[in-house]
């Protein structure tokens, strides 16, 4: 039933966001500004629902993909209170599409654009 | 092996869940247990289903789902929650929930029985701020310097001393190196200072809660000297790998490799180093786990696949077994409970590169932990020979799908990972041994060196691992180890040396005291 679910969601978000393939690609930022890290942040807590996230200043100025997992928390000893983690990271891929830079959430393919940002194929 | 997005539910997914107040509760109460009574009151012996009573809260939070509740209610929530699916909920003394605080009652639902080494079975019972358990951050990001403590002692006379440095980082500007000790803080003295103010002072300094927060230490060297500095904190992204290198050791050709957590971003990190150390054409692997407290299990799952290769391959890796209530279904996921194989890919279904190596030697301390563990376990479960230099690990078989009730994260150890000979009971640890037997791992007990670079041949643990490999795995070196502050010792005990590892800020949980 979950998974069903889930599927369901994924095809719902891919079929609202039809691009033409050919004009888009893995994108890199071209800089990494204040206004553009708060526009990165935004778009991924709207796609996960949540308050805020904590991203690097450089976050996808190197590399197209952002990988976002529950922040560490710790036993007295230093150790992963969750030590075996059995969930799967959140994956998101920046993309260039009609040289617009487009933030995709990989498992549900929904789009967030940041029109502040600029960046460029990888 | 089945599709890799079926592996696991997505992280926020299980998220939800864990707020639904209540999972599972299949097969409540057991064959000739008392009928259930759903009048909310207690009764001994009597376990109502949690979720009559999940999110009635003693102080509801506005805006989510909270009901106005009580402490009696939570506690009622917590009682039923643990005999749905602690593992060892049989074990639990059923205590009255009635006039005791949440944090109290939850602290004793948990085994008071103890493992063959005398300390308490169950080890890993926890609870978190809710809001401070679900929040996020890019993969491998936290505030800080760059720099790994180790608290070595934490009360009077205190030892920090610092175990690595991540490049390219505030630690790496400022210089500080491995061993390095740290004697004052902020103005405080770290070794001497006493008073209540203290440890707060000290945590303030050594693990910002900020980015930009300036602070001042002063450190002595391993060569003795002594130095002030400061150090700005930032948003560190952590290299998971920080060392992969191949060491000639009389033609022969082995690869070491400091894995030090199990994060998303590590995947491609180690598939690199696996690579290269194809390239170079190694024959044997130092797998180096002494910092990694665990994380993601498909992490440590496709390493062990890198490592083992076709000796892996379409086994199984490992195994999750839940209490007797819940034999063949996961409770939380409702999916039916069958062994993990290794992975043979990537998340993204490219195929991992292998060593196909029928051994390794592992470097271990009391913080390989969890995930890490589960690497040993699942290679020694398919026949691949672990060689463990360095000491006891921490002993984390078990694992739990932390659950949110008003305002809380409860972690309540909830499974415990077998491997593909059904053996999971380390609670103890693995500890190296002069033969393998149950959790005794065949190897070298080797105090930790911080007198040396990580990576380094002649650094205690990595020389006693291509030591004992030159030897034909038969003799060890004598024990050595190093005390910062007190000089190098060939008489040092493990002890002194197995400091605790502190990587977050959050404030719940103290090393250092007054």
């Amino acid at each position: 039933m979950r998974i069903v679910a889930l599927s369901a969601l994924v095809i719902l978000s891919a079929c609202a966001s039809v691009a033409d393939p050919a004009q888009e690609g893995p994108a890199v930022l071209t800089e990494a500004t204040p206004e553009t890290h708060q526009e990165l942040v935004k778009a991924v807590s709207a796609a996960l629902n949540v308050p805020t996230v904590t991203l690097a200043a450089d976050a996808l100025t190197t590399d197209s993909e952002l990988v976002i997992e529950r922040a560490p928390a710790r036993d007295a000893q230093g150790r992963r209170l969750q030590g075996r983690e059995l969930s799967q990271p959140e994956h998101f891929q920046l993309i260039q599409a009609n040289n617009r830079c487009v933030l995709v959430q990989v498992r549900t393919n929904a789009r967030y654009e940041l029109p502040g940002a600029r960046c460029r194929l990888k | 092996m089945g599709c890799r997005f079926q592996r696991a539910l997505p992280l926020l997914v299980l998220g939800l869940l864990a707020g639904c107040g209540g999972g599972g509760g299949g097969g409540i109460g057991g064959p000739g247990a008392p009928p259930p009574s759903n009048d909310g009151t207690y009764r001994p012996g009597v376990f109502q289903p949690s979720s009559s009573f999940a999110n009635q809260c003693a102080a509801p939070r506005a805006g989510t789902s909270d009901r106005s509740g009580s402490a009696f209610t939570e506690n009622m929530f917590l009682r039923s929650w643990t005999n749905e699916l602690y593992l060892w909920y049989s074990e639990v003394p059923d205590r009255n929930p009635n006039g005791v605080s949440t944090a109290n009652y939850f602290e004793a639902l948990k085994t008071p029985a103890t493992t063959a080494s005398g300390r308490a079975k169950d080890q890993f019972h926890f609870t978190y701020p809710t809001a401070v358990w679900d929040q996020l951050s890019q993969s491998g990001v936290e505030v800080g310097y760059g720099v790994q403590w180790i608290v070595l002692a934490g009360a009077p006379p205190r030892k920090v001393v610092v175990a690595y440095v991540e490049p390219g980082t505030p630690a790496a500007t400022a210089s500080l190196g491995r061993g390095a000790e740290v004697l004052m803080a902020d103005g405080v003295d770290v070794v001497n200072a006493t008073g209540s103010n203290v440890p707060d002072q000290l945590y303030a300094a050594l693990y910002p809660s900020a980015a930009g927060q300036t602070h001042t230490f002063q450190i002595r060297e391993t060569s003795g000297a002594v130095r002030n500095l400061s150090m700005r904190s930032v948003e560190v992204t952590h290299q998971p790998v920080l060392v992969s290198s191949t060491l000639d050791q009389s033609g022969v050709r082995v690869g070491y490799l400091l894995f030090n957590d199990h994060i998303a971003t590590a995947e491609s990190q180690l598939v690199n180093a696996i690579n290269r150390f194809r390239t170079d054409g190694i024959q044997d692997l130092i797998l180096d786990l002494r910092y990694n407290g665990g994380g993601f299990l498909d992490i440590a799952n496709e390493l062990a696949y890198m490592i083992g290769g076709n000796n892996t391959r379409g086994q199984v890796f490992e195994r999750l077994v839940f209490n007797d209530k819940h034999p063949t279904t996961n409770p939380i996921t409702g999916q039916a409970l069958a062994p993990t194989l290794f992975h043979t890919t990537a998340r993204s279904g490219t195929p991992l590169p292998t060593l196909n190596l029928n051994r390794v030697y592992v470097i271990t301390s009391n913080n390989t932990c969890s995930a890490s563990e589960s690497i040993i376990n699942s290679l020694r479960g398919v026949g691949v020979q672990v060689y463990q230099i360095g000491s006891t690990t921490c002993g984390k078989p078990y694992g739990f799908y932390p659950q949110g009730n008003c305002g809380t994260t409860y972690f309540s150890i909830q499974f415990e990972g077998r491997n593909a000979q059904g053996f999971g009971n380390y609670p103890d640890g693995f500890s190296p041994g002069v033969a393998d037997s149950g959790s005794v791992v065949k190897g070298c007990s080797v105090a930790d060196d911080f007198t040396r670079a990580l990576g380094d041949p002649l650094e205690a643990r990595l020389s006693a691992a291509l030591g004992f490999r030159a030897s034909n795995n038969m003799v060890c070196p004598a024990p050595t180890g190093f005390s910062p502050g007190g000089g190098f010792s060939a008489k040092t005990t493990l002890g002194s040396t197995e400091g605790e590892m502190y990587k977050s800020p959050a404030r719940t949980n103290r090393v250092l005291s007054e």
